[in-house]
């Protein structure tokens, strides 16, 4: 697994998209910066347009600065959400942005797959509230079948972030026949048991509205028949983590 | 005249109001804020249910059929129809329109043609003596206007470069102040305005003559209202003694007006501070208790819901539906500080729980930063539940209109009973810049509609040449835009004049003219497509422009970015100079709006393609709004863009249309209602001018599509006002649904980590 950096120089970030106002990434209202490329080649993702390193369009930090700075005119309490792609591909650039945001008084989080060098990751702890780590697979295998990649770096990282206190929510898609087996269940209990500073998993249920873009992009989709997971699905999934509170781990 | 003679002003605070008609001093001096949130109010009592029971089954009839009974053989007029009654047992304030609820009456002053249409449209013929009278001896609105107009002004007519003209129906868009029947009574009114008679003085100039002439009407008006409340059994000509009175003389005024005129929008005003008083004083008496005070809001606002107009089906097909835009604004700020926010402003907005939601009327929050939290919050709850509000900003328009205006139509504020206003619906400009490019030729017909623009010069289009031209354009089309306005205003107060709503203004009344435009994101994305990208024109073998292709990309108006916002400021500031050169019937003032109601279906059908990738055809966005799609950063990102527009050009009002999903504005009703509220907050401190909210999934308006039977109560908010979705034509409805719905995403399923300390 690589550590590949996707550009850049200083102060301008590789963008493939900006959504101003977002209840889903984060605590409360989020500011969302989805940043271009990423290491990972997931079946699932839907957002494969965000996986090159030279799409996207490059703009100023200072700029997505003011675009924040306007949010924060009509929803003054909005966090900021850096999101990909994998952010931790651009470490520089997203420091600054991070850093800004910081500086501001405004309530920022990470959303990784936890893919890239733990030394920028901790670099970049230094400016985060709180870590939204994507947990594909914990299955190492299972990681490399759904993702192309191992998982060791990612688990490593998330022991980094744990180290360092810095609050983190799991969030794991949720595949019905792919990664819902009771086996994964217990691997992620047992992972979010063995690390502290998670305060909460989200279950966020597989859907389909990447495959257009697959076909946009010439590419065949993998998960064509997987079904779609239903609230019992969700449900039992969830349950299966949530026998956790009883036990006692130090 | 106070004390002794109006028993009915009892433990009113006195002032100015007492002497002469002055309803905002009424007010200002006698009603009480709240301030609380709405767990005071009270469900729909059984009489309510019953009648409402009886609404919803007469007018599920009326949509099976169109309509639910046409009278061919009365025409339109306060006194022209005896007194008519849904289930006299249940309803506590009456009137109908007509003998018989929804059915609808014939109004050939504005224009025969319409009236004569309509009733064939639906399997009626007009009485052969009424058709007599208008076809031979009676001049209408709409003979008027073409006896006068030029041939240059029916071309552009036709081609739909001005559009939605009011010259064959009436202009509507006049408020009468309604309240001044129910503070004052009739008789004092007249008083009044035989006053103002006498005062005119004897300088006979061509003005004076025709003001004498309309005061006369409207004295005249003033009787045919109290005679037609006599046919009810009421004596409107004293002032109204308790709330149940203050709310039925205020109906009839309105009634009368509706009676009188088919306006396209007639609006009610801004009622609910007025009413309060009334109301809290029988409460404060022990005459009235909380069900009852509900009952006779609920009871207006029934009538409010059965208000119909006789329009042709291309009519309601351009407007969606059967429209009255019954606009009532509540809330806003009094100059004094204080909100104007009361019990009765809760309970009208609660009459989306008491009857369910509904379009009309047409429900307008005036919003400012300081109106009261719980008030805000409800407000935003409702519309969270129902997509039934609007939201126009009160901070940017109190200064302005100051504390007692009200919105006509959509967006539009007067002051009430003090200023009037001449409708002119709206320019297409896309239009205007596709003439731009085709030597002042229409792109489909080829035919000349403004002379004078050069051809442009070959190749790539230049951001330069074609802004010249643009400016030329803008100026003969707005030249015109003022000539056909000129003649349809004089036509109107000649042959179909308000004489009932004028009586309810003062008469030194400020006359403003409405003007409009429609495309606006279209030409500012063009003009950015022209400055940034590289288009050529692909031409057909006439010359005319029948495609763009382009290049680059560029940027597009509603991502906040200034490089294409600037030119849609630019745009609007070249219209409204334009128009500013230009003599205006009777002084009035000229205002512009963007808005297209739903009409952006319909320019967008008759409009060529436009240089930012439109194809011919496809509609334009509503109001103000950005392009479908084209706004990729998100609602506050486009929320910039429309603060950005100038409303000190834009004085008629700048519609936005945000739709939302529920999802993506927070969990629980709760959250959902704090960001919506936080939203407005936001948007109009930055000086947003109007923002309509739909919260609905588009999922839900698929449904719809498939089961109109399942959704009748089905509510959402388009440019400037409500319409029941299922009501709307397949086209417009696919439109809605093509929109922009900020936010997509399933919510994830939460598991909280749950941890028992280590010891």
């Amino acid at each position: 697994m690589g550590a590949r950096r996707t550009v850049a120089e200083k102060g301008i970030l590789r963008v493939n998209s900006i959504e101003s106002m977002s209840t889903l990434d984060g605590p409360g209202v989020r500011f969302v910066v989805f940043l271009q490329g990423c290491p990972m080649r997931c079946k699932f993702c839907h957002n494969p347009e965000t996986w090159s390193c030279d799409g996207g369009q490059l703009a100023l930090v200072e700029d997505v600065l003011d675009k924040l700075d306007w949010s924060r005119r009509l929803v003054p309490n909005i966090g900021l959400t850096v999101s990909g792609g994998e952010p931790l591909m651009q470490p520089e650039p997203c420091l600054e942005l991070l850093a800004a945001a910081k500086a501001r008084g405004v309530h920022t989080a990470l959303d990784t797959s936890g893919c890239g060098r733990e030394d920028d990751l901790v670099e970049l702890l230094r400016f985060i509230d709180v870590v939204l780590f994507d947990v594909k697979a914990v299955d190492r295998r299972l990681h490399i079948d759904i993702t192309g990649t191992d998982n060791d770096r990612i688990l490593s990282n998330m022991a980094a972030v744990s180290d360092r206190g810095v609050e983190m929510w799991v969030r794991r898609v949720l595949i019905p026949g792919v990664n819902d087996s009771a086996d994964e269940a217990e691997r992620l209990r047992a992972l979010v048991a063995r690390h502290r500073s998670i305060s909460k998993v989200d279950i966020i249920p597989y859907h389909r509205m990447g495959v257009e873009k697959w076909r946009r992009l010439g590419k065949v989709y993998p998960y064509e028949d997987v079904e779609l997971p239903g609230p019992e699905a969700l449900e039992r999934f969830s349950s299966l983590l949530d026998d956790s509170e009883c036990r006692t781990w130090v | 005249m106070c004390d002794s003679r109006y028993p009915a002003w009892d433990s009113f605070a006195r002032g100015p109001w007492c002497e002469r008609i002055d309803v905002r001093d009424f007010i200002i001096r006698n009603y009480t804020p709240y301030e609380g949130d709405e767990s005071f109010l009270s469900g729909p009592t059984d009489r309510t249910k019953r009648l409402w029971d009886r609404c919803s089954s007469l007018m599920s009839e009326e949509r099976s059929r169109g309509v639910r009974d046409i009278d061919t053989k009365h025409v339109a007029g306060i006194t022209a129809f005896g007194p008519g009654y849904i289930d006299p047992e249940c309803e506590v304030i009456v009137g109908l329109q007509t003998d018989e609820p929804l059915k609808r009456m014939i109004n050939p002053w504005g224009g025969w043609r319409m009236a004569e249409q309509a009733c064939r449209a639906y399997g009626y013929e007009v009485d052969p003596s009424v058709r007599e009278i208008f076809t031979r001896f009676r001049r209408t609105h709409n003979d008027g206007v073409y006896a006068v107009y030029t041939d240059e002004m029916r071309k552009a007519r036709r081609h739909g470069l001005i559009t939605g003209l009011p010259d064959t129906y009436g202009r509507g868009r006049i408020i009468g102040d309604y309240r001044r029947v129910a503070l004052y009574g009739v008789r004092r009114l007249i008083a009044a305005k035989q006053e103002d008679l006498r005062e005119l003085g004897s300088d006979m100039s061509e003005e004076t003559v025709r003001l004498r002439e309309e005061i006369f009407d409207q004295i005249q008006a003033l009787n045919d209202l109290a005679l037609m409340a006599t046919s009810y059994g009421y004596d409107i000509s004293e002032p109204a003694r308790n709330a149940r009175e203050a709310v039925q003389w205020l109906y009839f005024a309105y009634l009368a007006a509706a009676k009188e005129q088919n306006g396209a929008a007639m609006s009610l005003g801004r009622n609910t501070a007025f009413l309060d008083i009334y109301i809290e004083r029988d409460i404060a008496r022990g005459d009235l208790d909380e069900a009852r005070a509900q009952e006779l809001v609920d009871q207006l606002v029934i009538k409010l819901r059965m208000i119909r107009h006789l329009r042709t089906p291309e009519y309601n097909e351009l407007f969606a539906g059967d429209p009255t835009w019954v606009t009532e604004a509540i809330g806003g700020m009094a100059l004094d500080g204080r909100p104007l926010v009361t019990k009765t402003s809760f309970r009208f907005l609660n009459t989306l729980r008491t009857l369910g939601s509904s379009p009309e009327p047409n429900l307008t929050v005036l919003w400012s930063e300081r109106l009261p939290d719980a008030f805000k919050r409800f407000c935003c709850t409702l519309s969270a539940d129902t997509s039934s509000l609007q939201y126009e900003n009160d901070d940017l328009m109190r200064p302005v209109f100051g504390d007692d205006y009200s919105i006509s139509c959509c967006v539009s504020a007067m002051k009430t009973g003090k200023q009037m206003q001449y409708f002119g619906a709206r320019v297409n400009l896309a239009k205007v810049l596709l003439l731009s490019l085709n030597c002042g030729r229409d792109e489909i017909s080829g035919e000349e509609l403004v002379p004078g623009i050069a051809p442009l010069p070959e190749g790539q289009l230049s951001y330069s040449s074609v802004m010249d031209r643009f400016r030329s354009a803008v100026e003969a089309v707005c030249r015109l835009y003022v000539d056909t306005m000129n003649c349809i205003h004089y036509m109107h107060d000649k042959y179909h004049y308000e004489r009932l709503q004028m009586a309810l203004h003062d008469t030194d009344v400020e006359r403003l003219m409405a003007f409009g435009v429609a495309g606006l994101s279209v030409v500012a994305d063009s003009l950015s497509a022209i400055r940034y990208g590289r288009v050529h024109a692909l031409r057909d073998s006439r010359g005319l422009t029948a495609d763009f292709i382009n290049e680059m990309d560029f940027p597009c108006y509603g991502n906040g970015d200034d490089r294409v916002d600037s030119m849609a400021v630019e745009v609007l500031r070249m219209f409204h100079e334009a128009l500013s050169r230009h003599r205006v019937y009777r002084q009035a003032t000229p205002t512009l709006s963007v808005l297209t109601i739903t009409s952006n279906v319909v320019y967008g059908k008759k409009t060529g393609a436009t240089p930012d990738g439109r194809k011919q055809g496809q509609p334009f966005a509503p109001g103000a709004n950005p392009m479908h799609g084209r706004e990729t950063n998100g609602p506050l990102m486009a929320m910039k863009s429309l603060t950005r527009l100038p409303y000190e050009v834009c004085r008629d009002g700048i519609s936005y249309t945000f739709s939302v999903v529920p999802s993506a504005l927070g969990e629980t009703r709760s959250d959902r209602a704090a960001l919506l509220s936080n939203l407005i907050d936001g948007y109009m401190a930055n000086g947003g001018h109007h923002i309509n909210v739909n919260v609905i999934d588009r999922a839900t308006l698929l449904d719809a599509m498939e089961h109109p039977e399942m959704y009748p109560g089905l509510t959402i908010r388009v440019s400037g006002y409500a319409v029941a979705f299922t009501k709307l034509t397949k086209e417009q409805q696919l439109e809605v649904v093509q929109r922009t719905f900020h936010g997509s995403l399933a919510r994830p399923h939460q598991v909280p980590v749950r941890r028992r300390e280590a010891v």
